[in-house]
C-alpha cells in the first residue's frame, strides 16, 4: 500500500489546512480497508467518517512513530471491534445473509464482480476477516495487528492461517 | 519436501487470488474525497466542538467538586462522626464499583479507540 506521507509527528501538523489535507489524502486508504473488513459499504463509510472525526479530536496523540495511515487504520479497527462488541451485547445485528446479499447487490450494481471468493470472504467471521485484511491487504506484521486488535500475535497468526486454510479447502485451489 | 512446497504454493495462490479480489472491490468502490475546503471546515468545526465539550466538562466537574468539598469541610469541622460515616459509605459503594470497572476494562483488553 503506497503512503506518500511516511512519518509525521503531530507537531509537524501545524495548521488546520495541513491536517485537513492529510485526512483527505488518507480517507480512501481507510475506506478501502474498512470496506474489506466489514463487507458493508454503509458501515465502512460511517466508520471511515468516525475515524476521521476521532483523528481530528486526538491528533496530538499521533507521535510519528508509525505511518499516519497506520494510525488511522488502528483507530478504524478499534471502532469496528467496539461496534461489534456493542452489537453482540445488545443482540442487535443484521443477519450475515442479509448483509452479504446487500453488499453483493451493491458491488454488482457498480459494475464490479462477485466471485466465489468474495462469497467466502464475506462469510468469514469478522474477527477472522479483519486480521486477514490487515495482513494481506494492508501488509502489517502479526505483532502490529495484535497491537491494533488487542490480541496476542500468536492468536492473529492462528486466525489468519485457519482462514486461508478454510478458503483454500472450500475454494479447492 | 514436495508436499510442503505444494502446500506453500497453494497458499500463495489463495493469497494472490484474495489480493486480486480486493483490488477489484477497490475499483468498484472508487473514492472521490470531498474538496479540501470541506475537510478544512470539518477540522475547524470538530476542533471547536471538542473545545466546547472540554470547557463544559470542566464546568460540570467544578460545579460538583466545589460544593462537595465545601460540604466535606463543613462535616469534618462541625460533625466529624457524620463525616466518617459518609466516608465509610463511600468506600462500601465505591470499592465494588471500582473492582467492576477494572474487570470490565480487562475484559475489553484495556483498549482505547485512539492509540
Amino acid at each position: 500500500m503506497s503512503d506518500p506521507i511516511r512519518k509525521r509527528s503531530s507537531a509537524g501538523i501545524s495548521s488546520d489546512e495541513e491536517l485537513a489535507e492529510l485526512l483527505r489524502e488518507h480517507y480512501g486508504i481507510v475506506f478501502h480497508y474498512l470496506i474489506k473488513a466489514t463487507m458493508d459499504r454503509t458501515l465502512a463509510e460511517d466508520l471511515a467518517q468516525e475515524t476521521m472525526v476521532r483523528a481530528i479530536e486526538h491528533y496530538e496523540r499521533y507521535d510519528g512513530s508509525s505511518k499516519f495511515s497506520s494510525w488511522l487504520i488502528t483507530i478504524g479497527t478499534r471502532l469496528y471491534l467496539d461496534l461489534l462488541r456493542k452489537r453482540r451485547t445488545e443482540r442487535r445485528y443484521v443477519t450475515e445473509e442479509t448483509r452479504s446479499g446487500a453488499f453483493r447487490f451493491e458491488t454488482l450494481s457498480r459494475g464490479g464482480e462477485w466471485t466465489e471468493l468474495n462469497e467466502m470472504l464475506s462469510a468469514l467471521p469478522e474477527e477472522v476477516r479483519t486480521p486477514l485484511v490487515l495482513k494481506h491487504y494492508c501488509g502489517y506484521t502479526y505483532e502490529e495487528i495484535g497491537d491494533m486488535m488487542s490480541v496476542a500475535p500468536g492468536t492473529v497468526k492462528s486466525r489468519i492461517h485457519h482462514a486461508i486454510k478454510k478458503i483454500r479447502e472450500e475454494w479447492n485451489v | 519436501m514436495t508436499v510442503r512446497s505444494d502446500e506453500t504454493k497453494r497458499e500463495d495462490d489463495t493469497i494472490q487470488a484474495m489480493k486480486e479480489t480486493w483490488a477489484r472491490l477497490d475499483d468498484a468502490f472508487a473514492v472521490e474525497p470531498a474538496p479540501l475546503s470541506a475537510w478544512t471546515a470539518l477540522v475547524r468545526e470538530r476542533k471547536r466542538l471538542a473545545k466546547r465539550k472540554l470547557w463544559r466538562d470542566l464546568a460540570i466537574l467544578w460545579s460538583i467538586a466545589i460544593p462537595a468539598m465545601g460540604l466535606m469541610l463543613l462535616l469534618v469541622t462541625g460533625m466529624p462522626p457524620l463525616f466518617w460515616m459518609f466516608q465509610a459509605a463511600a468506600a462500601v459503594a465505591g470499592i465494588p464499583w471500582l473492582v467492576g470497572e477494572i474487570k470490565r476494562i480487562a475484559r475489553s483488553g484495556g483498549r482505547r479507540t485512539t492509540p
